[in-house]
């Protein structure tokens, strides 16, 4: 182009002049009077000067272990995370996901306005709005609903919530039971062996690792991704090397947890529970249990367990899982030597299997026949968050958000308007239910009536059927949240929440409260972009590997950038919006101040805190044998004992138990109903007659039991187990867009033992075919013979695998999140739907995006989640990711 | 070199491609880029543009395509994202920071800081802010100094680099003028400095 000539640029200046008294094409940018920083620009250049930098503490989002951590800023940017010694989980120490935060914060595709679709959904197509414009349109549509009287319609569906109970007051003070989260896809499984076990207070364990001599390890892996991965990980270290502990670890693949063990046993899939099965056949065969904590404590007899486990010999284990008999006879006798001061460990190996809740009962057990629970060195149970009273909190500051809290929706009883609305097949089943759990029934998306143990003790939830239940019909809905939520892309059958999210007669009006624009963003019609966690407040609470409780707060260490808005304020804004009384429940104006209000009990001043980050009594006695306290004279006072079972009940408030006399003395026991640990419940045969599944199903055996996956039994000589699994420097779906998270791991290859590769005649880097078959047994579209899905990905040769299994991390393979997520630095694959996949990277990702295909590199990794079936565990509804069978083919 | 009127002029301008860069397009700014004058401009640089402001001053409804192409263009897309930042070269997170503290530098060498309202809101280091600054800096300093070093230091190298993707990758001539009127400022000021 010729330049313009200089006359041409008099003439167009001239004329903006002339219109800018009208404040058109240019308006003023700068007022007088400005900043006096001072700062010489070339000193903030390169590395982070700690002489200009402040430190701030906040808690980590990069996972769902929360390390209290240091941001350090300096102009106004965080420039790096440091940990925070003060926190007693974490001790200072962090892992490569803190600094994620920084990724996500600054990354220049995050969203920082309110943007609203233009043209069809999941077009890509996209128009920014004001926040009073969003507020209009959302709350318009929320305030009509609920003056429509159908409040349920509204349903908030949230991945990851920190608030502690913000979101809650929102849905609460609204009217609707759905706050739905993704306890189904996480955790649920193993979860309510321990509240069957332990009572509801304890749905997390917290084993004394610093103390310990002997971890049995069954299918965790938190050297890696575990929920408390850091807290435990350096005092697993710790404790092996300053104490010689010693860590047997059962796992499918060679993990990074595996790899610090001093015995790592390739088990098959799902067989864990039958390794810790017969380790208590081997412990009650040999009398090496601790006779007196079981006899005290249990609430079945020795007698009682011993014939149940009677079968469960070594060589049927050895069957089951390909360890040897002899070794499970050995680690059996060598966890009970160790004991007291020995313990267990378990997550997703164990537990995400048609059998992981059994299975981890059987886990348990052997806590519990050892006596090592509660005891130094062993499986303790330190109180969780909240700080309300709970079991084990006593005498802890009460923490919580001031004023009355808003009443819970009523339970949908049969005869209410909401529950005559649902189909007829649910009403049916519905009603046949014992009354008091009718009374805990709030519509098939809060607690779906196929799956009742996923709300006995709480509402667990069963997310990964949500979609298809509102496909189904079984529940309207009109306003569709969600928040933090990556179902389009990491749910299982993950097409399946795309289709429906698609779907404007289904859901009619989606709101997605997010960061970034992810897959399940991208199919919302308005986007809400929320303050990340270098930004926000939120309160801090969870279980204590100290084993003495303490608190902490999220802060931001600078405003939020853009137009972005914490969550608080964002429902704070649409309460006072749709008001009919939900604002008096959001009665802030700065979230600081809900929260300064919240810690106000705290012995500290409220900028102490702040400049701590970390709260903790120090005085405080260890959570050690928690259930012998002494129950206080003054809850003695207003208490009756019941004679039958020794148990001591409240003669206040709700009549709680809040102790069991012991030798004539009047303790804590455990927050069960009979204050015993509950080896025996009867819930799970309950749960199963509810649902028509036979009593005499081992699954709903009333004491802890172990049986093989149905599927398993049927396997074909042609078929592979097929799982996944975390790696270390990622976190679920969320962070395959983080800059350096991606460098070092991208790619998600197939890894097969070297033994199963050359039975299927494959070698390192052959491409193959994945096809994923359904599953069987009571189970979700049981044995439909069409498969779930089909992917292609390479395979990797490891040593050290279970045979007869592939293995793949899940993170990656993302098409939205940008250049990085997409692994398009130079913006190829046009056609896919989408945002503008024509648009070319900056420089620097085009440039240094050495793994993405078009640089010549291995690619940024294949989705697989749309193959895995959605598949809840019968009664209790957690997702059995690792059940999956598949067929192979060399392409 | 320039006489106060030239200086005066291209400040003027480069205020205006800021704001475009901030702000998507309503009614009124469409009138007034329909001025002869600024439309004659726009149209050398990106010919067919005034025949784009006018389909869509005539058609209200076409606005939103307009909006989306401001949206995909500037606020989700790091591929044409107009962050200095990104087109610095080497590790994004610490040009930004860098280049924030030199906006903050040049704010109190000018004794200025941003106002509310959508200035106020975005990245220190997005090329409206810089630009706003290198316009103020053409009018307030004779000597050209301060202007120069904002030039060295970010726009001389960065801001081409923007605005040829923008202009590459966007299908609105308008936006197509806008980059390329900061194309034709950054040389004219290049050439007479």
């Amino acid at each position: 182009m010729a330049p313009i000539q200089r006359r041409t640029f008099l003439k167009a200046a001239a004329a903006v002049a002339g219109l800018a008294a009208a404040g058109v094409l240019v308006a003023p940018m700068f007022r007088q009077g400005g900043v006096r920083t001072g700062t010489s620009p070339s000193s903030t250049a390169g590395k982070i000067d700690y002489t200009k930098a402040t430190g701030i503490p906040t808690i980590c989002f990069g996972c769902t272990t929360h390390c209290g951590v240091v941001g350090w800023v300096q102009d106004g940017i965080v420039r790096r995370i440091s940990g925070n010694p003060l926190d007693p989980n974490s001790e200072g120490n962090i892992c490569s996901k803190a600094n994620g935060m920084l990724s996500y914060t600054y990354y220049p595709e995050r969203l920082l306005y309110p943007i609203k679709r233009v043209g069809k959904r999941g077009e890509g197509k996209w128009k920014r709005i004001s926040w009073d414009q969003a507020n209009d349109e959302i709350g318009g549509r929320l305030k009509q609903l609920r003056e429509d009287g159908t409040p349920e319609e509204f349903v908030f569906h949230y991945g990851r919530d920190k608030t502690k109970g913000v979101t809650k007051h929102f849905t609460n003070s609204y009217g609707t039971p759905h706050r739905l989260n993704r306890r189904a896809i996480c955790s649920s499984n193993r979860r309510a062996p321990l509240m069957s076990f332990y009572g509801r207070d304890f749905e997390w364990e917290t084993q004394d690792l610093l103390n310990t001599k002997f971890i049995v390890n069954f299918g965790a892996n938190p050297m890696e991704a575990y929920q408390g991965g850091m807290y435990m990980s350096h005092r697993i270290m710790s404790a092996r090397v300053d104490n010689g502990a010693r860590m047997v670890t059962f796992e499918v693949r060679p993990s990074a947890t595996a790899s610090v063990s001093d015995e790592y046993y390739p088990i098959k899939p799902g067989a864990d529970g039958a390794v810790a099965a017969a380790m208590c056949h081997v412990i009650l065969r040999d009398n090496l249990y601790d006779q007196a904590f079981f006899e005290r404590w249990a609430n079945v007899s020795l007698d009682e367990i011993k014939a149940e486990f009677s079968e469960f010999t070594p060589v049927w284990a050895e069957e089951q899982s390909g360890i040897e008999a002899t070794v499970i006879e050995r680690i059996a006798k060598e966890f009970a030597a160790a004991a007291p001061s020995a313990t267990t460990m378990s997550a997703r190996g164990s537990a995400k299997h048609y059998n992981g809740m059994q299975g981890d009962r059987c886990i348990r057990l052997l806590d519990v026949l050892c006596g090592t629970v509660g005891r130094v060195g062993g499986f303790c149970l330190s109180s969780g968050s909240g700080w309300g009273g709970k079991y084990g909190q006593d005498g802890l500051p009460k923490l919580g958000i001031k004023g009355a809290k808003p009443s819970s929706p009523k339970a949908w009883l049969p005869g209410t308007r909401e529950f005559e609305a649902m189909p007829k097949d649910v009403r049916d089943r519905v009603a046949s239910f014992p009354e008091k759990w009718q009374k805990k029934y709030y519509g098939e998306l809060a607690t779906p009536s196929e799956y009742p143990l996923a709300w006995h003790w709480y509402q667990m939830r069963v997310g990964q059927l949500v979609y298809e239940y509102i496909r189904e019909k079984r529940q309207k809905v009109s306003v569709y949240f969600s928040y933090t939520l990556g179902a389009a892309f990491g749910y299982p059958e993950a097409k399946a929440a795309r289709d429906v999210l698609l779907d404007e007669e289904l859901i009619p009006f989606h709101v997605a409260i997010d960061i970034g624009y992810s897959e399940q963003s991208a199919l919302a019609d308005i986007i809400l972009p929320e303050a990340t966690s270098l930004e926000r407040w939120d309160g801090h609470g969870t279980n204590s590997y100290a084993l003495r409780p303490y608190t902490g707060v999220r802060q931001p260490l600078h405003a939020p950038l853009g137009e972005s808005r914490s969550i608080q304020v964002i429902l704070r804004d649409l309460a006072h919006f749709i008001g009919g009384g939900m604002e008096q429940h959001f009665d802030w104006t700065d979230p600081e101040e809900m929260y300064k209000q919240w810690y106000s009990n705290l012995p500290i001043a409220w900028e102490d805190f702040k400049a701590r980050g970390i709260w903790q009594d120090k005085e405080r006695e260890l959570d050690y044998e928690l259930y012998e306290r002494p129950v206080p004279e003054s809850e003695l006072a207003t208490s009756r004992v019941d004679a039958d079972t020794d148990v001591i009940y409240s003669t206040e408030g709700k009549q709680a138990a809040i102790g069991i006399m012991m030798d004539g003395k009047a303790i804590r026991g455990f927050p069960t109903a009979h204050r015993k640990i509950g080896v025996f419940d009867d819930v799970f045969g309950k749960a199963a007659a509810m649902v028509g599944i036979p009593t005499d199903e081992p699954l709903a055996s009333n004491l802890p039991t172990w049986f093989p996956v149905p599927s398993f039994l049927e396997k074909g000589d042609d078929e592979l187990h097929f799982t996944t699994f975390k790696w270390n420097v990622h976190t679920q779906g969320r962070s395959g867009h983080w800059k350096y998270a991606a460098e070092v791991i991208h790619n998600n290859p197939l890894f097969i033992a070297a033994t199963t590769a050359q039975k299927h005649g494959l070698e390192d880097g052959d491409m193959i075919e994945v096809t994923v078959s359904r599953p069987k047994g009571y189970a979700y579209r049981a044995g439909e013979s069409e498969p779930v899905g089909s992917f292609k990905q390479k395979v990797k040769v490891m040593q050290g695998m279970s045979e007869d299994l592939v293995a793949a991390s899940h993170h990656v393979g993302h098409w939205e999140h940008g250049p990085i997520g997409s692994g398009r630095p130079k913006g190829t694959n046009a056609a896919e739907p989408g945002f503008d996949r024509e648009l070319v990277a900056d420089p620097d990702i085009a440039a240094n995006m050495w793994w993405a295909k078009e640089n010549g590199g291995v690619g940024h990794g294949v989705h697989m989640n749309d193959a895995m079936p959605i598949d809840p565990a019968a009664l209790v509804g957690g997702q059995n990711w690792y059940d999956n069978l598949c067929t192979i083919r060399k392409v | 070199m320039h006489d106060q009127e030239g200086i005066a002029a291209n400040a003027r301008l480069f205020e205006v491609a800021a704001r475009l860069l901030v702000v998507e397009l309503d009614a009124d700014a469409l009138d007034a880029l329909l001025h002869p004058e600024i439309a004659q401009l726009f149209e050398e640089i990106a010919p067919g543009f005034t025949t784009e402001v006018k389909d869509l001053r005539d058609q209200p409804e076409s606005m939103e395509l307009l909006e989306a192409e401001f949206c995909k263009l500037f606020l989700m897309s790091k591929a044409t994202s107009p962050q200095a930042s990104v087109w610095a070269g080497g590790e994004q997170l610490a040009k930004a920071a860098a280049i924030a503290a030199q906006v903050d530098h040049w704010q109190s060498v000018l004794d200025v800081e941003l106002v509310d309202g959508p200035w106020g809101n975005v990245p220190k280091d997005h090329f409206a802010v810089i630009l706003g600054l290198y316009s103020m800096a053409l009018l307030a300093e004779p000597s050209g100094k301060l202007a120069q070093e904002i030039h060295d230091a970010v726009l001389g190298d960065c801001l081409p680099r923007f605005c040829a993707a923008v202009s590459e990758h966007t299908t609105s001539q308008i936006y197509r003028g806008v980059v390329g009127l900061l194309e034709q400022l950054l040389e004219d000021q290049v050439r007479e400095a």
